[in-house]
């Protein structure tokens, strides 16, 4: 016994889709496969079987339905019979499956984010109320607390929705009665359950990865941000497709390799479309279903950017020029097969491919949304830490992949710039769209004439270095996060090194420059900015160190990225001017607030809480800080624009009766952002 | 009645009890009055004014109304345009039994969504009677569940913004509930839904309701069609009535401004994956009412879940689920959250049933559009048709289009919120240079209400001619004092001569 292995895998069966293509003849030999889900020992049952519960490393499955007051029993997934036949069949009508289906999905999509990462991913972090000392000068330092897994609820809404909820660290699916626009769609009355479908599994299991990883990016600052998280949960969703070889051969085989015909793999959420009253998908990035059921390419726009404010709509805007760059991609590396196949001409003859050329531009493309989606996570180590624009967003894909693949013999980049622009997203401050302006200027860069010292910049490396050794190769997650925490805060924290390094010497002015954070000196003049003064830590404007993160990455000429991630934040609540005549805005230059420090009540009727800060990237290996992405803590402009977006200047309707900011406030901004739209018949899953 | 000599004037008056609606119009041939229709009469639940109260506005009425010679109040038409209890409360039979008893009723013209013998509004009624039960329901069940999950969350960083938003959402959905004339009570006595025991639901506006059709049995009730042009025969020579809505179409269910695709189902509750939803919280409902006709069952039928003995006792949820520091992940009411959403949506539902007429004077082709409190979807919707109208011996054809650019006198939708006055398709096709605007609506009654950017755009449309009822912040005594920017002292002089601010009503009259 003792010298079998540990299985690589737990291998699972589920839908490739969503139960819906088992019942259409041309799918459903494709539609059900096995997952090959990382192998990892589930809890085990104190009973002395070898049973499990559905509890693992990264996820807890708690099959709770309260409208009906029932719980389901946890499926035992190393149960002898199901470890040998691929655990259950897919079925509709057993709990059990719908638990493992969504295992699978889970675990396969936070595969794909750490095989991009280089790095374990951690859940957002629990935190705690703050509590604070009457003379408010200490406050007890916040004991944030590590969430080892998260919740998952394959029936706790009855309802057509599904959502991640961020308080509750949990996704919660719901189901629902099928009412299609006509029988021939779907039967209606079906019972649709959202736990079943892989793109909704994969889209809500993204938006809690990404809460993980940037914590600010649900504070809806500007029309992006929102729009961005929905956008980038699609993303996954629809590249995970390519990973189905038998999904991804056989439409390749239906589209005769032209992907940029209606195919399923562009689509998400087909039965939860059809269930909800759509004449197709739920969304589609490359075309539209008119209510007479013909599909059209979608057109782009350079107006969408300007025009598209609805946080899923706007999303659609980023889906779409990401699939467009991949397809473009794509169709250039499989123009070579063609013209192999075809003898030079690259013109296809009528009928069907041969299965070896099918299987071979499958192979490219599978590769090539492996490569895509990649980037796209990569991406997120070059983002700035909060109020990410698509502009930002396209930036840190270039300078992702530029860090990967010096030399874009593919084409990479110029086909995201070209999609991008299309659709009329470009980077604010950047003068042109050319690919190597779009870059993050490597540092050091000139600041006013000053730079940062090269000796303060190596002590930081030295101790970086050491920090990875630390937690480098630690393999359990709650160990690294609480050592990572550790090593921020001690004396010797980095939270101090950076102080000495930078804040407390002579370079500070450069360190703003570089970074976007302000230290203004002493308590009044720190207050007087809205600023919070830290004594204990760093005797001047306190900052935030929200994550530090590995990054090893090899990279695909063999050589290895040894990246450290760290990003700041600093926070300050500015009040406005409002003009009520012209409704001008302008910032109230005398009573910035420090929001920790006073009441709520008195935060003022004009007023927002403003972040700033960077992202900074280190290299270990030359002990060089590489690249420093920010958003100025002190940008009058931005903070105008977080205003008026707050407020709905920027266009927005709130509805009657209720406030939507108190409904997001319940369980999580995902959670009811249909609320302006559900007259329209524009539903969507969070 | 007199219908032998034409009318040309209107004065229509608008009652100042608070925040509600009851116009009475009356129709004048020169001096003589020779017809009257009453458009409403209610007030927003548990509210009333000090200034006017009801029973002022029940005088007034009956004092108007009585004829010359004595005998009983008189109306010649009784219209109640939908069921909420701002625009029918004071009907109801048991609540205000001495207000209309007395009154002479000639018609009473309601929508063919009140029609109990259209198969389409039976199930539409039954739905939406359903979805305020349900409404009720959840309302109760998360306004008790709020001192639980303040407890889960107490330790939190996000647990007093979820205590603070939770109560003002249940606050507010008692207000949308109020239309019901429903409060999220637990007792089922006080709280005004009825299960009768053929399982149907009753609330109290359709007490209300079904009590107008009562008044409309001796001179009878005309069920509306959206695209009729009602009957001459029932009308003074010089008046045609519109019927525009509600709308007998898909665009029912459309009541916020549409981007996207039209979406063709019937009901916009039932469309949104919301009617799962509503079914789960009637069995909770019945549940708790002792009755179980309707099985309590899930999703995969009886018997698959655990056993409730064994769920306490099971390891896993122990460790899990039923935790003392996992509390705050529990979902016992994160399925009721959807409430406030639905709220909006059964709200809008009721609204679009609206009976929306137009009211045009033959010699001056002058209209005054009464609404109701429709919505995006019903206003989209009357561009779909046309009206056919006898001129002497001849047929003409009247458009939405028309109807809008003749309106002189606007009754304001749904109180001045956003999303009852469409834009391209209604507010602005409004471009006649004397039109007026009415608003029946108190201050602070809403979140939302009056809507700013269509006040200013109803103010410059108007040229300042804006009435609103019962509004402390915008008085028409106020208003008066002062002639607004952008109107000539003309048309200001003849807009003052035809405006009565009395202490009860305000009229203005159309000529």
């Amino acid at each position: 016994m003792q010298n079998i292995p540990v299985p690589p895998f737990r291998k699972l069966r589920g839908y490739a889709i969503d139960p819906s293509l088992s019942t259409a003849l041309l799918t459903s030999q494709v539609n059900e496969l096995v997952y090959k889900v990382n192998w990892e020992e589930l809890k085990p049952r104190d009973d002395g079987s070898r049973a499990s519960w559905p509890s693992g490393e990264y996820l807890e499955i708690v099959d709770y339905d309260p409208a009906t007051g029932v719980f389901y029993e946890p499926v035992n997934l190393d149960d002898p019979h199901l470890l040998a036949q691929d655990g259950y069949a897919p079925s509709v009508s057993n709990p059990q499956f719908h638990q493992q289906m969504v295992y699978a999905v889970v675990m396969t999509t936070i595969k794909n984010f750490e095989q991009a990462l280089g790095r374990k991913i951690l859940w957002a972090e629990l935190i705690p109320a703050r509590k604070q000392t009457p003379d408010q000068k200490f406050k007890k330092a916040l004991d944030f607390g590590f969430v080892p897994r998260l919740r998952i609820y394959p029936h706790a809404l009855r309802q057509a929705n599904a959502y991640y909820d961020p308080n509750r660290k949990a996704l919660l699916f719901g189901y629902f009665s099928a009412t299609p626009a006509s029988k021939q769609l779907q039967l209606p009355g079906t019972t649709v359950f959202t736990c079943l479908s892989h793109d909704i599994i994969a889209h809500e299991t993204t938006h809690a990865i990404l809460d993980g990883l940037h914590r600010r990016y649900i504070d809806a600052t500007h029309p992006d941000t929102r729009a961005f998280h929905e956008a980038f949960a699609d993303v996954v969703a629809l590249f995970q497709h390519f990973s189905f070889p038998e999904v991804l051969r056989h439409q390749i085989a239906q589209t005769r390799g032209d992907l940029k015909r209606q195919n399923l793999l562009g689509q998400l959420a087909q039965q939860f479309g059809r269930a909800i009253g759509s004449y197709g998908s739920l969304r589609d990035a490359i075309g539209v279903t008119d209510n007479a059921g013909n599909w059209r390419p979608l057109v782009p726009d350079p107006r969408d950017y300007e025009t598209l404010m609805e946080c899923h709509q706007r999303g659609g805007i980023l889906v779409a020029a990401i699939f467009d760059a991949f397809l473009n991609i794509y169709q250039s590396r499989v123009q070579k097969l063609l013209r192999i196949a075809t003898g030079g001409s690259g013109l296809l003859p009528a009928g069907e491919l041969h299965p070896d050329l099918v299987d071979e531009m499958a192979r490219t493309a599978a590769k090539t949304a492996n490569d895509v989606l990649r980037i796209c996570i990569r991406a997120l180590d070059y983002c700035p830490p909060m109020d990410l624009t698509f502009g930002d967003y396209l930036r840190a894909i270039i300078t992702a992949d530029f860090d990967m693949v010096p030399d874009d013999t593919h084409g990479y980049r110029v086909a995201f710039v070209e999609a991008f622009q299309k659709r009329g997203i470009s980077a604010t401050g950047i003068k042109s769209m050319a690919v190597e302006d779009l870059v993050h200027p490597l540092y050091p860069i000139q600041i006013n004439g000053n730079e940062v010292s090269d000796e303060a910049e190596r002590q930081l490396g030295l101790f970086l270095r050491d920090l990875k050794d630390a937690v480098g190769y630690v393999e359990d997650r709650e160990e690294l996060y609480t050592k990572t925490k550790q090593l921020i805060r001690g004396t010797k924290g980095l939270h101090n090194q950076l102080r000495a390094s930078f804040v407390a010497g002579s370079n500070e002015a450069a360190f703003c420059e570089l970074t976007g954070l302000m230290f203004p000196g002493n308590k009044t003049t720190t207050e007087k900015l809205g600023f919070e003064y830290a004594y204990r830590t760093t005797e001047s404007a306190s900052y935030a160190i929200g994550n530090v993160w590995l990054a090893n990455r090899v990279t695909p000429d063999g050589s290895i990225v040894n990246h450290v991630v760290i990003t700041l934040v600093q926070k300050r609540g500015v009040r406005f001017h409002v003009n009520p005549d012209t409704q001008e805005v302008s910032v109230d230059e005398r009573s910035f607030f420090v929001p920790d420090k006073i009441s709520r009540e008195k935060w003022g009727e004009n007023h927002i809480i403003f972040r700033g800060g960077c992202t900074l990237v280190f290299d270990l290996d030359t002990l060089r800080l590489r690249y420093a992405v920010k958003k100025d803590v002190n940008d009058r402009e931005r903070m105008i624009r977080q205003f008026k977006f707050e407020r709905g200047l920027l266009g927005d309707v709130s509805d009657i009766y209720f406030d939507s900011k108190e409904m997001n406030a319940l369980a999580g901004p995902f959670a009811f952002m249909h609320s302006h739209n559900v007259m329209n018949g524009d539903n969507h899953v969070h | 009645m007199s219908t032998k000599a034409t009318c040309n004037a209107v004065k229509v008056r608008m009652y100042r009890h608070g925040f509600g609606d009851c116009f009475l119009l009356s129709f004048f041939s020169d001096d003589d009055r020779v017809f009257t229709i009453l458009i409403d009469c209610g007030i927003k639940l548990n509210t009333k004014s000090a200034e006017v109260p009801i029973e002022d506005v029940i005088a007034d009425l009956r004092a108007t109304l009585t004829p010359a010679g004595g005998g009983n109040p008189a109306v010649d038409v009784l219209v109640a345009t939908h069921e909420h209890w701002d625009h029918i409360s004071f009907f109801h039979p048991t609540k205000f039994p001495d207000f209309f008893a007395d009154f002479e009723i000639g018609q009473v013209w309601l929508g063919w969504t009140e029609n109990p013998k259209d198969k389409d509004a039976v199930t539409i009624n039954s739905r939406l009677r359903d979805g305020a039960a349900a409404l009720q329901i959840a309302a109760t069940k998360l306004k008790a569940a709020a001192p639980e999950e303040a407890r889960a969350f107490s330790g939190m960083s996000f647990g007093k913004d979820v205590a603070a938003a939770r109560e003002h959402l249940n606050g507010a959905m008692d207000d949308v509930l109020g239309f019901y004339g429903v409060t999220s009570e637990k007792s089922t006595a006080k709280s005004g839904i009825k299960y009768k025991p053929n399982g149907k639901i009753s609330v109290e506006t359709e007490v209300a309701m079904n009590h107008i059709a009562k008044l409309g049995k001796k001179g009878g009730i005309k069920y509306c069609l959206p695209g009729e042009t009602i009957d001459h025969r029932s009308l003074p020579s010089g008046i045609n009535v519109y019927v525009l809505g509600p709308p007998k179409n898909s665009l029912i269910n459309k009541s916020n401004p549409s981007s996207g695709a039209a979406h063709e189902t019937y009901l916009g509750i039932d469309s949104t994956g919301l009617s799962s939803f509503i079914d789960g919280v009637l069995q909770l409902g019945h549940a708790n009412n002792g009755v179980d006709s309707v099985a309590h069952t899930g999703p995969f039928g009886q018997d698959l879940g655990m056993p409730v003995t064994e769920v306490r006792r099971n390891q896993y949820l122990k460790e899990t689920y039923f935790h003392a520091t996992e509390k705050y992940r529990q979902i016992e009411h994160s399925w009721l959250d959807v409430t406030s959403q639905f709220a909006l949506q059964l709200d809008g539902a009721v609204n679009n049933t609206s009976l929306v007429l137009a009211i045009e004077l033959t010699d001056s082709g002058k209209v005054l559009l009464f609404p109701g409190d429709a919505q995006v979807g019903s206003w989209l919707s009357w561009h779909d048709m046309e009206w056919k109208v006898k001129k002497g011996t001849k047929t003409e054809v009247r458009t939405a289009e028309e109807l809008l650019n003749n309106t002189v006198l606007y009754k304001v939708s749904h109180h001045g919120s956003h999303n009852a006055t469409v834009k391209a398709k209604g507010l602005e096709m409004m471009t006649h240079p004397d039109l007026v605007a009415m608003i029946p609506e108190k201050e602070k009654s809403y979140k939302g209400i009056l809507y700013e950017p269509l006040m200013t755009r109803l103010q410059q449309l108007c040229k300042g001619r804006v009435l609103v009822s019962a509004d402390s912040t915008a008085r028409p005594e106020d208003l008066l004092k002062k002639r607004p920017a952008g109107i000539s002292a003309v048309e200001w002089k003849e807009f003052k001569s035809n405006v009565v601010v009395g202490d009860v009503f305000v009229e203005y009259t159309v000529r």
